[in-house]
């Protein structure tokens, strides 16, 4: 892939990563445990690392953090955001490139949303100078398995159908 | 359109953390008695900012905070709550009513914690 279709590529998934997290926001989730959603970025996150390199993922990653906050909740979610996308990120690339013998992407998918929460909650414990909110670990775990599942699937499928176009040679 | 199978480490990675997060959550609820002294302990900052003993509650008390925003929380008798609050995802108004002991309401925005602890149950916030 040339500079500048990777140059496109990347400002394309930011703008979709962007798009996707806000659209998120406006429908409502049906689960009465706080901070629970769906975590559809992690769709374009995942299209990065299958398809560009670790610096354009975390790129794209920061980048989405930081405009979604800023359009959205404010500044004070960032920390929260960051922590958990750039984990999530850097953990999901591991998997990917060292162990894609054991994991399919619905398997990596489901390590991202777990590390993606574990930051949060660990960010969280920190700022508040409590580990209070580890409380919500197990809870939220269990949701990571089934949004991961989710979002690990949708990443699959958009994964095999890029390849057998072969938008990226 | 179809969707491939799971790999080995995928149902591995999956059931571990299943049970991983069930087995906490049941040693949890396990661990909780009924008929209990609840006392409500408010902080902020790691901060002690009240207790309250819920049982001995007779009236509906509200408190106030102000810093670094506005928050109200209401407690009676047997429970409490945060019922007003200026942040921006009132995540600590939607958490609702705390009725027993391990309940907590957090607000992350002005550094809020509402814990409810049982008389048997010292503050050992740290071993969750």
């Amino acid at each position: 892939m040339n500079r500048n279709k990777r140059d496109a590529v990347i400002i394309i998934l930011i703008c979709n990563a962007i798009l996707i997290s806000l659209l998120e926001m406006v429908v409502p989730v049906p689960i009465p445990v706080p901070g629970v959603k769906l975590g559809l970025a992690n769709i374009i996150t995942i299209l990065a690392i299958a398809f560009l390199d670790l610096k354009d993922t975390l790129i794209i990653v920061i980048l989405r953090c930081i405009i979604v906050a800023l359009l959205s909740k404010g500044i004070t979610v960032l920390p929260f955001s960051l922590a958990g996308g750039i984990l999530s990120a850097l953990i999901m690339w591991l998997v990917y490139t060292k162990l894609p013998h054991l994991f399919s992407i619905k398997g990596i998918s489901v390590i991202g949303a777990v590390a993606h929460n574990t930051a949060q909650v660990t960010m969280a414990s920190l700022i508040l100078r409590e580990a209070v909110m580890l409380y919500y670990l197990p809870m939220l775990l269990i949701f990571a398995v089934v949004t991961g599942l989710i979002t690990g699937t949708i990443s699959q499928l958009t994964v095999q159908e890029i390849n057998k176009r072969g938008i990226f040679p | 359109m179809n969707i491939p199978m799971f790999k080995t480490g995928d149902k591995i990675l999956i059931v571990s953390i299943l049970i991983i997060a069930v087995f906490f959550i049941g040693w949890r609820s396990f661990g909780v008695g009924r008929d209990q002294q609840l006392t409500a302990v408010i902080t902020q900052n790691g901060k002690l900012l009240k207790q309250i003993n819920l049982n001995n509650l007779q009236a509906a008390e509200s408190i106030d905070i102000n810093q670094p925003l506005h928050q109200v929380i209401l407690a009676e008798k047997g429970r409490i709550r945060f019922s007003e609050s200026d942040c921006p995802n009132k995540i600590c108004v939607k958490t609702g009513w705390l009725t027993k002991a391990g309940d907590r309401a957090v607000c992350i925005p002005s550094k809020v914690v509402i814990s409810v602890v049982g008389q048997n149950q010292k503050m050992d916030t740290v071993s969750y």
